[in-house]
């Protein structure tokens, strides 16, 4: 009887430590696994080579994975954030969360700098409903998401023309993947000039381009009006009366891969999209700060004659004038035109330093 | 003791028994909970160190794979760093705000190069560019940091010439 | 009521139990020990860089076939007796001299390991003009069969005309 009371007391014992402890193993193997995927977005960040991360899906655990896309340093900084748990990121990033995700790296250029970004991207279908004036968008918003042919995760695209998918047997009796759609787009188009209206696939994102978007826009995802000549457009997310005024690829995939989802931080593609205007300030005013004192310097150093000198000490000017734009609020479409000259011009006129042999030209490996 | 027999010795015996073992399990018990609470608070505090000194390593990672520190305008494999850049970045007002900006706070950076021997250690300024030798970027001596060293490929953009040195990039303890 | 026996046999089995949870602690507690911060891994993080940081420095020489380190090296496998910028100094020499000095300009390899570097044709064999195969070799030959060595590898690629040739340099290290 007294073995039995002492075994009982024993039990007792082990068994609430055991659920304390299998409490605080759990927590320490999610915080292992966001910790993971944070080095595997970093990684691929820093190489371009892609990586599928399926950690997630392996460990059969909940992890309710969010991007908090909150950017304002030095007060806030960007995090993946899970229940209570939190990790910093700090590479320029897309996250959108699933068991499977697929990390690509991609960038845009302009000329004296390039932007890279990465996007995390679970099984996904993006869908087009777009006027013919938006082909152009349509293929770079294209050429810059991944190639995941062979891969374990399905990014695929199609076309939605009001209650007509084309989707299912465009490339080969298939889906399309990243090159078979962008072969399709040489020879073909499916254009609409009205919203998607037919069943989508699961996991998808709509992107309706045309020109009479407005903040009345009712169909689902992002509705963009083709850029103009300086690659400027209006953007109108589904859910929320605000105009926003896209200015690169980066702004349009944050709108489009952040999707509509209501959360209580608001519109995810509009947390996105604030995110990366922030990015693009920080880094660009930054680099364009950076680079101004570096062809001043360079100018007064190299005396090569005036080729160099002149080109060096019109390119630090024009950097000048781009990191005092940005230094302000360049949100409204007559600032971000007046960026985009500024930017086109840099751009220039770096070429012209590259012309002449000032600067080399390098080559992605 | 006189007139008990032996059934009441062994009865007393066997309960001191119990005593005893009763007595022996606890300090057991306690002894296992005290060694387990030791055990997880220096697993952590070990965890603590290695993830300070890897966020150095981490850090050292992102220096030299960016474009505001390494040559030309695209990220390649096995990147140099630029002197240009790096005299750039001195001289750029309010840089460590903005570093801190892009890759996070609490951290320097130190370029020196080497091989060539006997030279003198020449801190670079906005005076002396290029003739000089060593830049450094946010450090904070008085403060407790974890640093990676790496070898490293200097561009010297004026003369056109590829250097040797050492990078030392360190993280500040919170 | 249990009897005796009984009693002591819940008795050992009570102390079985805690001998059985006293090994399994004793066990974390050596298993934490195996815990470490993995040295191992710097090194040879900090290995390959010195390895390819050698390799890509301006050896101070502007010739072609002499301007990089690994040009140098590359000369003095194909062009052994090759004199750089017209000096009196063969190219198989200087690439000796400019590889020793850059690597023993590293404080930790100097002070603290033993260190091997070779270089050897992948694709195709260097001869000398007697037949000898032309070798290049510098250190400690002996670290290269050391249990805890560390090493780094560097590809140098050339292209001449249609014939394209590659040379592995291997850097070998261990403790002094």
């Amino acid at each position: 009887m007294f073995g039995l009371i002492l075994a009982g007391f024993f039990l007792y014992f082990f068994l609430s430590y055991a659920g304390v402890y299998s409490e605080t193993e759990e927590s320490g193997i999610r915080l292992d696994i966001i910790k993971n995927f944070k080095s595997a977005i970093e990684d691929v960040y820093k190489t371009g080579v892609s990586v599928t991360f399926s950690q997630f899906g392996e460990s059969g655990m909940d992890f309710d994975l969010s991007f908090d896309a909150d950017y304002n340093p030095p007060a806030h900084y960007p995090s993946l954030v899970s229940n209570v748990q939190s990790v910093r990121l700090m590479p320029p990033s897309i996250i959108v969360p699933g068991d499977e995700v697929f990390v690509y790296r991609t960038y845009f250029s302009l000329g004296w700098w390039k932007l890279y970004f990465v996007e995390a991207l679970p099984d996904m279908a993006v869908i087009f409903a777009s006027t013919d004036a938006g082909k152009g968008l349509v293929n770079d918003i294209v050429s810059h998401m991944p190639s995941t042919g062979q891969a374990q995760v399905d990014v695929t695209f199609g076309f939605c023309d009001e209650g007509d998918l084309y989707y299912d047997s465009l490339c080969d009796g298939g889906s399309c993947e990243r090159t078979g759609f962008q072969d399709f787009l040489d020879s073909g188009f499916y254009s609409s000039s009205v919203a998607c209206t037919a069943t989508l696939p699961e996991s998808h994102r709509v992107v309706t381009i045309s020109g009479s978007c407005s903040s009345a826009y009712a169909g689902e995802g992002v509705c963009l009006t083709p850029p103009d000549e300086s690659g400027i457009g209006y953007a109108y997310v589904h859910g929320s009366q605000e105009q926003h005024v896209y200015r690169n690829i980066f702004d349009v995939l944050s709108l489009v891969l952040g999707g509509d989802e209501g959360t209580m931080q608001g519109i995810t593609g509009e947390r996105f999209y604030r995110y990366s205007t922030n990015v693009f300030r920080e880094h660009i005013r930054f680099a364009a700060l950076m680079t101004a004192n570096r062809v001043g310097m360079l100018a007064a150093e190299l005396g090569t004659g005036p080729e160099c000198v002149d080109d060096y000490l019109a390119l630090g000017n024009t950097l000048e004038s781009i990191s005092t734009l940005l230094a302000g609020d360049y949100g409204d479409y007559s600032d971000s035109i007046e960026l985009a000259q500024l930017l086109g011009q840099a751009d220039a006129e770096y070429e012209s330093l590259l012309s002449k042999g000032c600067e080399v030209r390098e080559y992605l490996l | 003791m006189k007139g008990m027999g032996t059934k009441p010795m062994e009865g007393q015996s066997n309960m001191m028994e119990y005593v005893i073992m009763t007595f022996f399990i606890f300090v057991v018990i306690v002894a296992l909970i005290l060694f387990l609470y030791n055990w997880q608070v220096s697993q952590s505090s070990l965890d603590s160190a290695i993830e300070f000194s890897e966020r150095a390593v981490d850090m050292a990672g992102s220096v030299m794979n960016s474009l505001y520190f390494t040559k030309g305008t695209t990220m390649v494999v096995d990147p140099m760093l630029d002197d240009s850049k790096l005299m750039a970045l001195n001289a750029t007002e309010g840089v460590c705000d903005m570093l801190e900006n892009v890759f996070g706070s609490g951290w320097f950076v130190e370029v020196r190069l080497i091989g060539d021997e006997g030279a003198e250690e020449v801190d670079c300024t906005s005076g002396n560019y290029p003739d000089c030798n060593k830049w450094s970027l946010c450090a904070q001596p008085d403060r407790e940091s974890a640093y990676f060293n790496l070898p490293v490929n200097v561009y010297r953009k004026v003369a056109e010439r590829t250097d040797i040195g050492i990078m030392t990039v360190g993280v500040y303890s919170e | 009521m249990f009897t005796v026996n009984e009693r002591k046999g819940q008795t050992t089995a009570v102390l079985l139990f805690l001998v059985a949870m006293i090994f399994v602690a004793l066990m974390m507690m050596v298993l934490s020990f195996s815990e470490t911060v993995d040295q191992n891994e710097y090194m040879e993080t900090y290995l390959n860089s010195m390895l390819i940081s050698v390799m890509r420095t301006d050896s101070g020489y502007t010739d072609d076939s002499c301007k990089l380190v690994s040009d140098l090296i590359w000369c003095g496998i194909m062009q052994p007796s090759y004199q750089c910028g017209g000096g009196a100094e063969q190219c198989h020499d200087l690439a000796t001299e400019k590889v020793t000095h850059y690597l023993e300009s590293f404080d930790v390899l100097k002070k603290n390991f033993r260190y091997f570097f070779r270089v050897e044709p992948y694709n195709f064999v260097a001869r000398n003009e007697d037949g000898t195969p032309i070798v290049f070799e510098i250190g400690d030959p002996g670290v290269e069969e050391a249990e805890d060595r560390l090493v780094a590898s560097y590809t140098i690629y050339k292209q001449k005309g249609y014939n394209s040739y590659i040379l592995k340099a291997y850097l070998f290290i261990t403790k002094a």
